[in-house]
């Protein structure tokens, strides 16, 4: 399993590479994308086969199943019901299968960023004490909305306590939003060295506030308090008026910063449609708005960046005591959360 | 017995930290604006360390359950304490609706109080307008987030938002551009 996802993301990234390079062959492009889906359904296959009957009938819903669409939180379970399968009521190759289709359908850096934030639940359960909610890497639910298909959207959803992944597949297109990517604790040991799942965005925030001269901080620098996410669970729909600096006053190296900052987001998915993704913001980066509230101390402030097709919250949570070890965010797309461009809605 | 519900109230703090809010009772504001009424959503979460106090403030008849009676004039005091106003004109906001999650929810600091509310005003004109609105509901316990929606009509364009660092006072300024000849 781990080798064939190296080798995929080795075939992506080279194609990636070389349209960089300019010398990009829309043709190869075209054929390994496709061959990219057809490993994704491959994947999806692989799983519903270890699958019996009953357990087929839970994972599955209706692509327009609206309430199963809405049902993810940062809550654990027992304060926000999921449906479908619990990873902890499955055997090992079926787990297995649940995490191969995962690393198939998400770039090593998303899947790695996903299992980082699963253990660190794990740690957390490890931590509690007895009556605490049910944290753990058992306590993640997937579930597939829709029949996989080459040409039908359909949907993945995959999480529990701290993580929802919503993924719209339609051929060789992915979306990613919303999904929700949480952590607690945000820096822990494992296997002897330490894992921090959101510690890339945490330090890339920083480095991007502290290139800002002192008028673009001044605008970017909200002054109020943010306490919590804006546009989490529950507040699907709705667009909040943008603030804080526009970045098309970033300079070229400001604005390679808040490039790579958002590909913490939206390089979770494939490379594929994680390249599209980027292209889709870049296009748009012109009226696009950084916000930062609070300490320029890493994982200490809320930040927000929000486009015409990309919205990106940070919000460190006090509940716990260290905020820095406690972090939510959401990703959203305020024209395609949910796919519903893919799904022509 | 005294010793054991300290436990049990020191463990529900302990394990309720690592999950949820706890000492503080957030109140997120969401402002919508037409050309003929402002909207206003409110989503209330109470911390665990602080529900009992606002149970006590809302359970009037202290039977341990909360009516939808209690809930409405609940509702209604939280209007109450917010004053809104457009272009210095005090607006009056009637409930739309409101909900109270399950009491379990609301002593572990999960549950969301939900008040949405409505003012209507006197036809836009073209040209500038502001909005201000305070928030003065329990302030001792609170934290407050306040955000425009972007409006759904176009001819309508927020210029600016300004806070005080809580954000219990909030103004929003923004413009009605005429219609196009």
């Amino acid at each position: 399993m781990q080798e064939s996802s190296i080798l995929r993301n080795t075939a992506l990234r080279s194609i990636l590479f070389f349209a960089v390079l300019g010398v990009f062959d829309a043709n190869r492009f075209e054929a390994v994308a496709a061959e990219h889906t057809q490993k994704i359904l491959d994947a999806a296959a692989s799983f519903l086969g270890t699958l019996d009957n009953t357990q087929r009938g839970k994972v599955s819903f209706g692509f327009d199943d609206a309430a199963q669409r809405i049902r993810w939180s940062n809550l654990p379970l027992s304060m926000a019901e999921r449906r479908g399968l619990r990873m902890g009521d499955l055997k090992q190759n079926q787990r297995d299968a649940v995490l191969n289709l995962l690393s198939t359908v998400l770039s090593k850096m998303g899947y790695e960023k996903v299992v980082g934030i699963v253990e660190s639940d794990e740690v957390l359960r490890k931590q509690s004490a007895s009556g605490a909610p049910p944290f753990g890497r058992d306590e993640y639910f997937i579930s597939l909305m829709g029949k996989p298909s080459a040409t039908e959207p359909w949907m993945i959803q995959f999480g529990g306590h701290h993580l929802a992944l919503n993924i719209t597949i339609a051929g060789e297109q992915g979306v990613l939003t919303p999904s929700l990517i949480a952590v607690q604790p945000a820096k822990f040991t494992f296997e002897g060295r330490t894992v921090r799942p959101m510690g890339r965005e945490t330090d890339k925030a920083l480095e991007l506030v502290k290139a800002l001269t002192d008028a673009q901080r001044k605008q970017a620098i909200l002054g109020s308090q943010m306490r919590d996410l804006v546009l989490g669970p529950g507040h699907d729909g709705e667009t909040i008026q943008p603030e804080g600096m526009k970045t098309s006053a970033l300079n070229e190296e400001q604005r390679r910063l808040l490039l790579e900052l958002i590909a913490e987001w939206s390089g979770i998915i494939h490379d594929v449609a994680a390249a599209e993704k980027m292209n889709e913001i870049k296009a748009k980066l012109a009226d696009t708005w950084f916000a930062w509230s609070g300490p320029m101390e890493a994982g200490e402030a809320y930040f927000r960046i929000q486009g015409p097709t990309v919205i990106i919250e940070y919000a460190p949570q006090r509940l716990g005591g260290d905020v820095t070890m406690h972090l939510h965010s959401m990703y959203r797309d305020p024209t395609n959360d949910y796919g519903k461009k893919l799904a022509g809605k | 017995m005294k010793q054991s519900h300290l436990g049990c109230l020191l463990l529900v703090l302990a394990t309720s930290a690592l999950a949820h809010r706890l000492d503080e009772y957030l109140q997120a504001t969401r402002v919508s604006v037409a050309t003929n009424r402002v909207d206003i959503s409110i989503d209330l979460t109470p911390g665990v360390a602080i529900a009992d106090q606002l149970l006590a403030v809302i359970d009037k008849d202290r039977d341990g359950r909360i009516s939808e009676e209690e809930v409405a004039a609940y509702a209604q005091r939280v209007l109450r304490d917010i004053r809104i106003g457009l272009d210095e004109n005090a607006l009056a906001l009637s409930l739309e609706d409101a909900s109270f999650p399950a009491l379990h929810e609301v002593k572990k600091g999960l549950g969301v109080i939900r008040i949405k509310a409505t003012a209507p005003v006197a036809p836009l004109s073209v040209g500038k307008h502001a909005l201000s609105l305070t928030n003065a509901h329990l302030p001792a316990i609170s934290a407050y987030l306040v955000n425009a929606l972007v409006p759904k009509d176009p001819a309508i364009k927020i210029t600016k938002q300004t806070r005080d660092e809580l954000q219990k006072t909030y103004r929003l300024e923004f413009g009605l551009i005429p219609p196009s000849p």
